[in-house]
């Protein structure tokens, strides 16, 4: 096994896409503390990358049956079942324990991240339902969550940063499932642009992008900080749902891998924003 | 996709109020009862998917289920209730050794009882006859530390050892899910129980925090273990 049959087994590109959420969050929610960084970088690097392998284990029958995936570590054979296992449980009772120790709330974020990516998504929904994302979705913003928590606790301005992720989300895995549409397929993965066509699944994603801006408002309304972010948000969020609006309308693979690549982008420099004018104590 | 039996949605939802159980056990303020009654839900899941029988044995592992979910707001006595449904569980016929289970789930969250895990185990074990395996044995040990915790005013290590052995009680003796979506996962359930004995073997060490926390993450890998879709192939 080398290091890099790990590497595409924890995600790093995606891992690290929640852990700016989650230093964001922290900086925006006032968190100053150099200790509590060192804990939040190891807790969420850990329990991302754990949860990601355990969720790449328990999907190893799909990911063998589509083609975008079947030269991931486990179907190809890179990495063997027992070792995946042993590493996603490894990394995130470990991420639990680093994180217990310092802050019960960044835990217990944790915990939920890992409820509801594993046992509800990947076991329960996904198999299911085509909204399963609506609730797997939890999990993506656990780490913007936590990251609040570990500075300020469970309050407002938290769980409306995290909720942030969870609107972006849809756009985030609809459109890429779009653009592999014969994989999901073939793989009997019930995605809602496989059952109800990508047409209907961009006009649930317009509803939910259009929701980013309206929560970037009321985090401002409630926090008196985070103009900038709410200002660029709407602006981004407009411009995502006009393209989506026109991807609707004549729907195309190159579209919709387009919808994709805006996506990471978008949610980013947000959080980005909110951590500046947090740190700098900008209105 | 059939309607899975009620027995076996009974089992399902056993698990995941575990995990819910052992979550709110760690945050917002521990609380070693609810880790019992988590383990509880547990030798519910091991009862309802191997003890055989029609309605009246539903009924009555539904008893135990909501007995053991209302433990920790319980009066201590209301303990006869699960033990008196587990009692005519195990007299029924037919029901034989796995009735024995559901007296083990009665017993994992009876706090202030220590003297029932101990009968449970010794339970199980006369009920196992002579072919036994190894990690078996771990299942009754793990209950007698439980009690013997107990009774020497150590309710984090009989809490943790509890868990543990309803864990691995749920692992081995449950026949899993056939009309449901899911199958057990033996490496992950294997993963999770190492990981449970793990922390029950550190519980006299480790602090309340991490201890509880780390409980309620092992105990998700064992669920997710119990609880995987059956799609998902080991052999792949």
């Amino acid at each position: 096994m080398r290091p890099g049959d790990i590497a595409g087994l924890i995600k790093p590109s995606q891992t690290l896409l929640l852990m700016v959420t989650a230093y964001c969050s922290y900086l925006a929610a006032g968190g100053r503390s150099p200790l509590d960084v060192v804990v939040l970088t190891a807790a969420e690097a850990l329990a991302i990358s754990g949860t990601t392998a355990a969720n790449m284990y328990l999907e190893r029958d799909i990911d063998a049956l589509m083609p975008r995936t079947s030269r991931r570590p486990l179907p190809s054979g890179s990495v063997s079942p027992a070792a995946a296992v042993a590493i996603s449980t490894s990394m995130f009772l470990s991420s639990v324990v680093v994180a217990s120790l310092r802050s019960g709330a960044l835990a217990l974020t944790i915990l939920v991240g890992f409820i509801s990516d594993i046992l509800i998504y990947t076991n329960i929904v996904k198999r299911v339902t085509p909204y399963s994302v609506v609730l797997g979705g939890i999990a993506g913003a656990m780490p913007a969550l936590g990251g609040w928590a570990l500075a300020e606790g469970f309050t407002p301005g938290g769980i409306l940063l995290s909720a942030v992720v969870l609107a972006w989300i849809p756009m985030h895995i609809w459109f890429i499932a779009t653009y592999y549409l014969d994989d999901y397929r073939m793989a009997a993965v019930p995605m809602l642009p496989v059952i109800r066509g990508p047409s209907y699944a961009a006009r649930y994603t317009e509803y939910s992008t259009a929701a980013i801006p309206a929560l970037a408002w009321a985090y401002y309304a409630i926090e008196h900080r985070g103009v900038l972010a709410a200002i660029v948000a709407t602006v981004l969020a407009a411009v995502a749902v006009k393209r989506a609006e026109d991807f609707r309308r004549t729907p195309s693979r190159d579209a919709a891998l387009g919808m994709f690549k805006m996506a990471s982008p978008l949610i980013a420099v947000v959080f980005v924003l909110e951590a500046i004018e947090g740190l700098l104590g900008l209105p | 996709m059939a309607r899975p039996p009620y027995r076996e949605l009974l089992a399902a939802a056993s698990l995941l109020l575990a995990a819910a159980l052992a979550t709110y056990a760690y945050y917002p303020i521990p609380d070693w009862r609810l880790l019992l009654a988590a383990s509880g839900m547990l030798a519910v899941y091991a009862a309802s998917t191997s003890v055989d029988g029609g309605v009246p044995v539903s009924v009555l592992l539904t008893l135990i289920a909501a007995s053991a979910l209302a433990s920790p707001a319980s009066p201590a006595f209301l303990v006869v209730v699960p033990l008196a449904a587990a009692a005519l569980l195990a007299a029924m016929r037919g029901a034989g050794r796995p009735a024995l289970l559901a007296i083990a789930a009665s017993a994992a969250f009876s706090w202030g009882y220590p003297l029932l895990p101990i009968l449970a185990a010794a339970g199980y074990l006369a009920a196992g006859g002579r072919r036994r395996r190894l990690h078996e044995l771990l299942l009754p040990a793990g209950y007698l530390v439980a009690a013997a915790a107990g009774y020497l005013g150590h309710p984090a290590m009989a809490a943790s050892f509890s868990l543990a052995a309803s864990a691995a009680l749920a692992a081995y003796s449950g026949r899993g899910l056939p009309s449901c979506p899911f199958r057990a996962d033996r490496p992950l359930v294997a993963a999770g129980l190492l990981a449970l004995s793990i922390v029950a073997l550190a519980s006299p060490v480790l602090p309340a925090p991490p201890l509880l926390a780390t409980s309620a993450g092992a105990l998700y890998v064992v669920v997710a273990g119990l609880l995987a879709p059956v799609g998902s192939s080991e052999k792949v």
